[in-house]
């Protein structure tokens, strides 16, 4: 540690001294006026460059000279520009978007290759125009669906809440938008995602090398950012599709300076519910809907501030029986201050809360029960851009939890229910972190930091106290203490290293390898095949350890044909400590003893992921393959506490082949066409060995959690997109997307169950249930102007 | 209902298909059925053997097995073998008294229940129907409904059994059991017998039984792995564990339950 703070201290001493100019500013869409993340600015004299970071900023200090420099973005025009660099210079610049045959040339140029030269790998960054080629379930276009679609990405099974990477459960995944946490980014139990895609800008997977500015998830980091608003003119992109309609509006507010984005999206299921002639049909409720809002000014060339606003609800409702409520909220707001053209700072200060309400409406059983998390969060992040072979990242954060876990109220007097409270949880997890990104000669880049975590569980709160040796059971409390308001309970520290190394083979090819370790301190508790979004979080404490995963990846990376063609092959090893696992039949919903149910347990992934992609041409796409296993062991002190006999067993999600080939090609340039083709290992399944009865219900014999599986998963959707007038620069602009989601219409098992037969009880079956027992086609309408 | 709730997005498009499959076979192991209430003539153990899962045949019975009745760890009754595997008892349980079996198979192995309390059961104050023309999602018809005053303090748990036109309602939908946690010692009033109508003529019969914790856990189990089950939201499939054991600690996997209740019943028939 003595000594990473001697060489940064010598480096900074060490370019002071040169005769440097730094040529610093923002590079941004020519039409619309966002700034684009990850472009590159190039000075092939020297063989060196630098790339805009996640706000359109970059900095690079060079010996005093003049330079032909190039930035380049993919998908826009190469600019090409001479800048004398004699003294410091900034200079925003803007890049004009290509049109599809255009982009054939560009990329014959020779430039700095982002996925060779980057020091990071186990990214996936999603260009939102491809996730809105490409053929979606009832023609949403969907990140977190298309993500699926990418090496070590896998979910459970279709219509499952979020998504599990490279064997990590789906709570291990930190989900920012516009940096502000998402607890559940399902709508429609787990069918779309919570972000509309006409209002995102960009979104990032981190898989391993997760830069030390990030912290408190053990498996993934998806950054997730919302447009800043069309700054040039005002404008509109929308759509009508059978699911939903969305509309997002945006513009200056003054030119240049400040400019606005408003999103909404709202499904209507429900609306063509109200057309039926059957009362009780009528009277059923769900839908989704959702918000985005953001605005941001530059009050000067230094200083620019944004804020925005994400509001998503679900509702269902079943008459006067039963209703069911869920969302996210998050509010931030950011500063962005340039100390100097070599210092960039953002401090944020964000609101993120997550709700859920459950209920019957009416009646002797009527109550409401409403559950929530509740963060409020502060931090600073420093960029220091050295020179061109040095970066410096530092930072600290400050989060503060209060957990709502469950509060029951009777609806009407005349109720059989008591009042009813689960009491709250309250955490404070500060962090700070420094990262520093070099390169060593030409060849070798290397990035290392570490990330210092903390977690304070804090009252007012009664812990009980179990007897120690025995299984945590009520019948085992000796004792119950009381802490006050702001009293620490437990407290815990951690020391997170981070590492990442890019040697470079020649212009087309590296081999990079990385290393993270990562804690997490909030646990989502849930015992489904798919988490339900009433499923609860609990923070570590005296009962429950946070995790620690120790993740190793190693990476070959070449591109062909001039760059055409990008392929990786990446193998890693994850091994995780302190999961959270169940007792078997554990009551998870409103219990006052929780910790009584949870088990702990490890986890180990390993896997080998080979991806090929095209990002320009006719035909774009790509082909991602996963070899992988996920599996945990649990092994506590008593049977009860013990699943499998305490052997490795696989995971829900551990699925040893994942296949994805998706295609997209431009007829001409009113019509292009897409297919996606999806094969998957079938996922773990307990297949029972045995029967018997008790008082005449017939019961399976289940020894061997995970001991089976369901069939392979395959799927073949396709989809075309028409655009009536593709040379219409201004006005009203509409295109048209037709398409098919599992063209074969296979019924894919969701899972295999076993039950009596209803007509000849004493009889049993095996049943296969298939989330989309047929295909599904879809239309979509969409327009901009 | 919630059940019901939480599949409506999925009703939309999914299947269900029986299908033909493989299975393994496990080791046959030895079930156990039994309880004792506080009512005459509800003794029993019925002693079984556990089959593979896809077997036509019920399950084979355990004849011969000498089983002892305990109360508060001293045997009070051998049970008797009234039919092949059913053994019965004239004993009655009482009120807080611990009772267990103490089971002997012919080739001498012996088996435990755990013991459990048999705790107190407030009466079924009133069985009663209406005929409902205004029930959402559900027929026109007569609904039958009970009431009960929950007892402050105890019992905790309860488990109701049903009999139609004496037919004892038993697939895994019909389990219901309950724990007092959100209506300790309140007025429990229109607690529905049926989610489907009675005709005119039916006899409607309810058993109320108060159980311990290890039972209403045992049968919260045996509920959500026969009722709740393959849907996304469903818990994974689990063993069901009771309460018996082999004697000699051997750790020999044995199903089933031994169990204590008080009961109350009430019965109506349903008049124009």
């Amino acid at each position: 540690m003595k000594y990473f703070f001697l060489s940064i201290f010598l480096l900074a001493a060490a370019s002071l001294l040169a005769q440097n100019a730094t040529l610093s500013g923002y590079v941004r869409d020519a039409d619309n006026g966002e700034e684009l993340i990850g472009a590159n600015i190039y000075f092939p004299s020297l063989q060196k460059g630098a790339v805009t970071n996640e706000y359109g900023y970059y900095s690079i200090s060079v010996p005093q000279n003049t330079y032909q420099i190039k930035f380049l973005f993919i998908g826009y025009a190469v600019l090409d520009e001479e800048i004398d660099l004699r003294s410091d210079v900034r200079r925003d610049v803007e890049l004009a978007p290509e049109s599809v045959e255009l982009m054939e040339v560009v990329l014959t140029d020779d430039r700095s290759v982002e996925n060779i030269q980057s020091i990071e790998m186990s990214v996936t960054d999603l260009s939102i125009k491809e996730v809105k080629k490409i053929p979606a379930l009832l023609g949403e276009a969907d990140i977190i669906r298309t993500l699926q679609l990418m090496p070590g990405v896998s979910t459970v099974g279709e219509g499952a809440t979020g998504f599990n990477v490279r064997g990590g459960n789906i709570d291990q995944n930190l989900i920012l938008l516009d940096e502000a946490p998402v607890y559940n980014s399902s709508h429609l139990f787990g069918f779309f995602s919570v972000f509309n895609s006409d209002a995102v800008k960009d979104a990032k997977l981190y898989k391993c090398g997760i830069p030390a500015q990030y912290g408190g998830r053990l498996s993934s980091v998806l950054d997730v950012r919302q447009k800043e608003g069309n700054s040039k003119r005002f404008a509109g992109t929308g759509g009508l599709g059978l699911l939903s309609s969305r509309l997002t509006l945006e513009g200056p507010i003054q030119k240049d300076k400040s400019s606005f984005m408003i999103a909404g999206r709202r499904s209507y299921a429900d609306l063509f519910l109200v057309l039926s002639p059957d009362e009780d049909i009528r009277n059923n409720t769900a839908y989704f809907y959702d918000f985005n809002a953001k605005v941001n000014y530059r009050f000067s060339e230094k200083d620019r501030i944004f804020a925005s606003a994400y509001f998503g609800r679900d509702v269902f409702g079943f008459g006067d029986l039963f209703r069911f409520a869920w969302g996210n909220q998050t509010f931030s707001l950011r500063w962005n201050h340039l100390f100097s053209d070599r210092l960039f700072s953002n401090f944020t200060f964000l609101i993120s809360d997550y709700r859920y309400q459950l209920g019957i409406p009416e009646g002797a059983q009527a109550f409401d029960w409403d559950s929530r998390i509740f963060n409020i969060n502060g931090k600073a992040d420093f960029t220091y851009y050295l020179n061109p072979d040095n970066t410096i990242t530092f930072g600290a954060s400050l989060l503060t939890y209060r957990f709502e876990p469950g509060i029951v109220s009777p609806a009407s007097d005349e109720n059989i229910f008591n009042e009813f409270t689960i009491p709250n949880q309250y955490a404070l997890e500060p962090a700070a972190f420094i990262s520093h990104e070099t390169k060593i000669g030409n060849r070798l880049k290397v990035q290392y930091g570490a990330r210092f975590s903390s977690f304070f569980r804090q009252g007012k709160e009664d812990i009980r106290i179990y007897e120690e040796g025995e299984p945590r059971d009520i019948d085992n409390i000796i004792d119950t203490v009381s802490y006050t308001r702001g009293e620490t309970i437990s407290s815990f520290f951690g020391f997170e290293p981070r590492l990442a190394i890019n040697y470079l083979i020649s212009d087309e090819a590296s081999v990079k390898a990385s290393y993270n370790r990562t804690r997490q301190y909030i646990h989502l508790v849930s015992n489904t095949t798919a988490a339900t979004p009433v499923d609860i979080w609990t923070p570590a404490g005296p009962h429950v350890d946070p995790a620690t995963a120790d993740q190793f990846a190693l990476g070959y990376f070449h591109n062909f044909s001039n760059n055409l063609l990008e392929a990786s092959v990446e193998v890693y090893y994850k091994s995780m400590r302190d999961l959270l696992d169940y007792k078997n039949g554990a009551q998870l919903v409103l219990n006052p003893v929780l910790e009584t149910e949870l088990l702990s347990g490890d986890g180990r992934a390993y896997g080998l992921e080979f991806f090929v992609r095209k990002r320009s041409g006719r035909l774009t796409g790509w082909i991602s393959y996963t070899l992988s296993r996920s599996e945990v062991i649990v092994a506590g002190n008593s049977p009860e506490e013990t699943i499998n006999n305490g052997d490795w067993y696989s995971s829900n999600w551990d699925k040893t082949h994942d296949v994805s080939v998706v295609a997209t090609y431009a007829l001409n340039k009113k019509w292009d066409v897409s297919a996606i083709f999806a094969f998957q290992t079938g996922r773990p399944i307990t297949y029972p060995d045995g029967r018997f009865v008790q008082d005449g219900v017939i019961i399976p014999v289940y020894n061997n959690r995970n001991g089976a599986r369901i069939p392979a998963y395959h799927r073949l959707d396709f989809s075309a997109n028409y655009t009536p007038n593709p040379d219409k620069k201004k006005g009203w602009q509409s295109s048209w997307s037709f398409g098919i989601y599992n063209v074969y219409g296979r019924r894919n098992a969701y899972s295999i169950f076993f039950r009596q037969q209803e007509d000849n009880p004493t009889q049993t079956e095996a049943v296969r249930l298939s989330i989309f027992g047929s295909l599904v086609p879809f239309v979509t309408y969409n327009f901009t102007f | 209902m919630k059940k019901l709730i939480l599949l409506l997005p999925f009703i939309w498009m999914s299947c269900q298909d029986v299908i033909e499959l493989d299975l393994p076979e496990g080791d046959t192991l030895l079930v156990v059925d039994g309880q004792i209430t506080d009512q005459p003539g509800t003794t029993y153990v019925l002693l079984s053997e556990s089959v593979p899962y896809f077997t036509e045949e019920g399950n084979p019975p355990v004849q011969g097995a000498t089983i002892e009745l305990l109360e508060n760890g001293a045997v009070i009754d051998t049970l008797q073998e009234e039919a092949p595997g059913f053994y019965t008892s004239e004993r009655i349980g009482v009120l807080s008294n611990e009772y267990s079996v103490l089971i002997t198979l012919l080739d001498g192995r012996t088996y435990s229940s755990a013991s459990e309390l048999l705790p107190r059961v407030p009466p079924i104050d009133s069985l009663y129907y209406r005929f409902e023309t205004d029930l959402q999602f559900l027929e026109d018809g007569y609904y039958a409904y009970f009431a009960t005053q929950e007892l402050p303090g105890g019992p905790e748990y309860y488990r109701w059994k049903y009999y139609f036109n004496q037919e004892y309602q038993n697939t895994p939908f019909d389990i219901q059991i309950a724990d007092d946690e959100f209506v300790d010692g309140n007025y429990i009033a229109d607690f529905a017998v049926s989610f489907d109508p009675f005709e005119v003529n039916d006899t409607v019969r309810v058993e109320q039984l108060s159980s311990t914790r290890s039972y209403y856990e045992y049968w919260t189990l045996i509920s959500t792995q026969t009722a709740q089950i393959g849907g996304p939201f469903d818990p994974p499939p689990a063993p069901v564990i009771g309460n018996v054991k082999r004697a000699d600690g051997s750790g020999e996997v044995v199903l089933g339950f031994f169990s204590a209740h008080g009961l109350s019943v009430a019965e109506t028939i349903i008049v124009e």
